[in-house]
């Protein structure tokens, strides 16, 4: 009687675990296991997207690594790593002041900072090509009113410093968020520290650097992840300001991959580099796992 | 977010410091604010105010609604929402339906596989999507999807699934013994699912629905690559293709901006606390 009873749970249990899992994985499988195995397949060939594919070995990553295209969006991804470490840093500067009772008006500043965060990537893309106008634009006309008029900027004039432009504009629409995701981590650190310290009539900075600094280094970390992965993977400022543009001295792994693909009809090409980014990104994620891991070993 | 009521022991010691400080807010609101203040100003001039006027200057007329009037009505800005929320709300309902099942499985049972299943959920965070479009697309072009809305809401669903981590860690925290009494009283297993635990999930479904509808919102790349019908364009689309054929009239480009980061600055203005919370914790734990 009681075998009977476990085992149609049993089979209740195989049926509902079936059910609730078969669809998910099948949309998981089909739009998400299926198109990364295919994008590696195609990425040996020299497909255009329609008809048959040819088997062309490594030549698409060769030819990337040959004419210096790989070089140029590594090159042009620097500058929105550059910028995003800085946006980092101001992050945490911003955060550590807000985390002060003393300071006045704390849900003001942290509401109008994080505010960039919720507005949308291609607007506020429109308005940075605004700002950044060289005739017209704010920025210019600031700088010619206060008598800088020889440092008038092409801040999108197709040069490499267009790139920092670029970045700029996550670094206003990033910095509010960084600044919450901190603010939570100092929350959390006790008091009991501070008063410690205070005893030992500690310097604010020391506080800083013995206390608040070691206590939010995972956060740190986690920041700085999000961050590499997200100017890996920036599209949307040079997709709607400058289309990679003039010559792919603002092209980032995305907008370069899109245009061969739907540009060029070279789905190899496109497949090949976009291959690359996910094993740099992979890369940068096994970097910070081991960092976090060998900190694990240590404190245990 | 919760301040402590308890003043903090972390002060500052010196004068030049609360003073740098407070240089530094103001630097920073002031430059979040500069930009939209001109954009609001510019929706409201004329093409020739727009050209010739001061950009730090307010409009002449701050009635002139020209630019907003053609904007939503030659560009289409109305068909754009309807088809963005068709997709937010449709996705929305899979989203929560799929990552609720898959979270209620993951967090109460035992079975072999689970820890690869567990894996296999964990793939789209190692591998982002965006990275694997040209490869999608061509699934999509294949199925028959291309140049329809369940392009959308498909790729949606499936490719994002951070809201398993919110549901996880939620799951957890609600007792293991309510599930068991339930069963003791001959409730079924989806009974338990569809009775006990969604409506205790509540708060982490609506975090997971903040973030899910900002992302769809604001998202350019799935509405471009696959639905470039102009009667399946989104708010997003919409804007780009109309905006950027128009780049010289800065009004109008003012007014197309306005319109739209309207909807999400009011949702932040009455959902402000939420709204925070909810995207650092999708941030971090996703």
């Amino acid at each position: 009687m009681r075998n009977r009873f476990t085992s149609t749970q049993k089979r209740e249990k195989t049926v509902v675990i079936i059910a609730f899992l078969a669809i998910p994985f099948l949309l998981l499988a089909l739009f998400s296991f299926y198109p990364a195995a295919k994008l590696v397949q195609i990425s040996f060939t020299n497909w255009s997207g329609l008809g048959a594919m040819e088997f062309i070995g490594l030549k698409n990553y060769q030819e990337l690594l040959r004419n210096g295209e790989l070089l140029q969006v590594l090159f042009n991804v620097s500058a929105y790593i550059v910028v995003m470490l800085i946006q980092v840093f101001l992050a945490l500067v911003l955060a550590i002041i807000l985390n002060q009772s003393s300071i006045k008006g704390r849900n003001f500043f942290r509401s109008w900072t994080f505010l960039p965060y919720m507005l949308n990537g291609v607007a506020v893309a429109f308005m940075f090509s605004i700002m950044y106008d060289y005739q017209r634009g704010p920025l210019n006309v600031l700088l010619r009113l206060i008598g800088l008029e020889q440092c008038a900027i092409q801040w999108i004039s197709g040069s490499y410093m267009t790139n920092y432009s670029l970045g700029l504009i996550a670094m206003w629409r990033y910095t509010g968020l960084n600044m919450v995701i901190f603010l939570g981590a100092l929350q959390s650190i006790s008091n009991m520290y501070y008063e410690a310290a205070n005893l030992d009539g500690a310097s604010f900075i020391q506080k800083v650097r013995y206390i608040t600094l070691p206590s939010i280094q995972t956060t740190f970390e986690i920041l700085l992840l999000l961050g590499f992965n997200g100017a890996l993977q920036a599209y949307f400022e040079p997709f709607v300001i400058t289309k990679g543009g003039p010559g792919g001295i603002t092209d980032t792994f995305i907008t370069k991959s899109l245009k061969y693909a739907f540009d060029f009809q070279n789905f190899g090409l496109a497949s090949a580099l976009a291959v690359m980014l996910v094993l740099l990104i992979l890369l940068v994620m096994g970097v910070c796992k081991g960092i976090l891991l060998r900190k694990g070993r240590q404190s245990a | 977010m919760r301040h402590k009521s308890l003043p903090s022991m972390m002060e500052f010691e010196k004068t030049w410091m609360k003073v740098a400080s407070y240089g530094l807010l103001i630097l920073v609101v002031v430059i979040v604010a500069v930009p939209l203040f001109i954009i609001v100003t510019l929706s409201f001039k004329t093409k020739t105010e727009a050209l010739s006027s001061n950009i730090f200057s307010l409009p002449q007329n701050l009635l002139y609604l020209d630019n907003y009037v053609y904007i939503w009505t030659r560009g289409k800005l109305l068909t754009g929402f309807v088809n963005t929320g068709i997709l937010i709300v449709t996705s929305l309902i899979g989203s929560i339906l799929m990552g609720s099942m898959i979270s209620f499985i993951l967090a109460r049972f035992s079975f072999t596989g689970k820890r690869l299943l567990y894996l296999a959920f964990l793939f789209p965070t190692v591998v982002p999507a965006i990275t694997t479009q040209v490869a999608t697309f061509t699934v999509v072009r294949d199925i028959g999807l291309y140049n329809t809305i369940f392009a959308g809401i498909v790729l949606y669903i499936a490719t994002d699934i951070m809201q398993i981590y919110i549901f996880l860690q939620h799951i957890e925290k609600i007792p293991l013994a309510i599930d068991e009494s339930a069963r003791i009283d001959g409730a079924s297993y989806l009974k338990i699912y569809s009775r006990i635990l969604l409506p205790q999930m509540k708060p982490a479904i609506a975090t997971a629905a903040i973030i899910k509808a900002l992302m769809i919102y604001n998202d350019l790349f799935i509405p471009y690559l696959y639905m470039p019908k102009s009667s399946l364009k989104t708010v997003t689309t919409t804007v780009l293709s109309f905006v950027a054929d128009r780049t010289s009239d800065w009004g109008l480009v003012g007014a197309g901006i306005v319109s739209v980061i309207i909807p999400t600055v009011l949702l932040y203005v009455f959902l402000q606390r939420y709204i925070i919370v909810g995207v650092v914790d999708g941030a971090v734990k996703a």
